[in-house]
């Protein structure tokens, strides 16, 4: 599992952000660009077809709410 | 629908239903485990049917890890179908094997439910317990189904091969309202194995998923629970939908408003199993 080789690779698709792993989860918390990106099906497919690839069965997309300058906002 | 099972593929099927009939002439007496969803609804309007009303009982073995939104919507279809219906109530939750959230979880839960219907069965005279069990579902991981064998409980719909898809289709020629549902398996599948199975973690992914039907969704489903995090599998047509940025932000209030203090959305979509498949149970 690699939280680190996950994230250059979405890198490479231009997908940005960071990564939690949790067991082989992928907890992805993209940029607000990144997030814009995914909403294209086949970046999303590529995102889920390279997972594997680095020992995650799974990679799901945090909903992080953003202050306006795109930071993110603590929601608690 | 299918346009394949109307066309080229409807008397296969018409001839498999008709198999059925004919495996529920051989009993004198049936007893159906019914949760109300498609394959026992299915199941259940065939069955008094072919047998009537007083050769048939169907029985709902109620818990938490069920949503009460089904068992209305089980009762609705019986009383469709004219299927009488018996309520009981199952303490699965009790039992540290099952709230453990072992693998084989589902062993214990249905141990328990074949256990009070087979004391229903000697105590009212069926003879024969039957479950929607269907064609497709022997692929599956499926530990419940050693408890149905140890309690010699039959599954006519798989016997006769009927598959998922098969049986919408007979649904909707019956016109049985769950011809069209989405499969909803019980809550505690949306808890990782090894995460115990209580009643609050229940009730929170109960709540989240009524919410996001509430706002919308439809297809299927599935609020899985990672603790502080839920993770939402979405219907694959309906993904790229939800991930637009205000009906984003909408999902993810919904879903905390559940007691999630943290939402994500899985990049695949909904898959049937998908924490087997985590949890390392089936290969990805």
């Amino acid at each position: 599992m690699s939280a680190e080789s996950l994230l250059q690779a979405l890198a490479e698709l231009g997908v940005r952000g960071d990564i939690e792993a949790r067991g082989a989860l992928a907890i992805f918390a993209p940029t607000p660009d990144a997030a814009v990106l995914l909403r294209d099906p086949a970046i999303r497919a590529r995102a889920v077809a390279i997972a594997p690839e680095h020992g995650f069965t799974n990679i799901a997309l945090e909903v992080v709410e953003r202050s306006q300058d795109g930071a993110p906002l603590h929601s608690d | 629908m299918d346009e394949t099972l109307r066309t080229e593929h409807a008397d296969t099927v018409r001839r498999k239903e008709d198999s059925l009939a004919a495996w529920l002439l051989e009993r004198s007496t049936v007893l159906l485990g019914f949760s109300g969803g498609v394959d026992s609804a299915y199941l259940g309007c065939i069955a008094v049917r072919t047998l009537g009303p007083e050769r048939v009982l169907a029985v709902i073995g109620r818990s938490p890890s069920y949503p009460a939104v089904q068992w209305e919507t089980a009762r609705e279809v019986a009383a469709q179908v004219g299927l009488p219906v018996l309520e009981i109530d199952t303490h699965e939750m009790d039992d540290p094997r099952y709230a453990a959230n072992p693998a084989n979880r589902c062993y214990f839960c249905k141990s328990e439910l074949w256990t009070l219907l087979e004391r229903v069965a000697g105590e009212r005279g069926f003879d024969t317990i039957v479950d929607g069990t269907n064609a497709d579902d022997r692929g599956d991981w499926r530990p419940g189904a050693q408890a149905a064998r140890e309690h010699a409980v039959r599954s006519p719909l798989a016997e006769v091969g009927l598959t998922k898809a098969e049986i919408r289709y007979l649904s909707h020629i019956h016109g049985l309202p769950t011809w069209s549902r989405p499969s909803s398996p019980c809550l505690s599948s949306r808890l990782p194995y090894g995460t115990p199975v209580t009643a609050p973690r229940l009730l929170q992914v109960e709540r989240a998923e009524a919410a996001l039907r509430e706002l919308g969704v439809v297809g299927d489903l599935r609020v899985r629970h990672h603790g502080d995090l839920a993770r939402v599998e979405l219907d694959r047509s309906e993904l790229g939908e939800w991930l637009e940025p205000a009906r984003l932000l909408a999902l993810h209030d919904a879903v905390r408003a559940a007691g999630f203090a943290r939402v994500a959305v899985d990049l695949r979509g909904f898959r049937s199993g998908s924490l087997n498949v985590l949890g390392g149970v089936i290969p990805a």
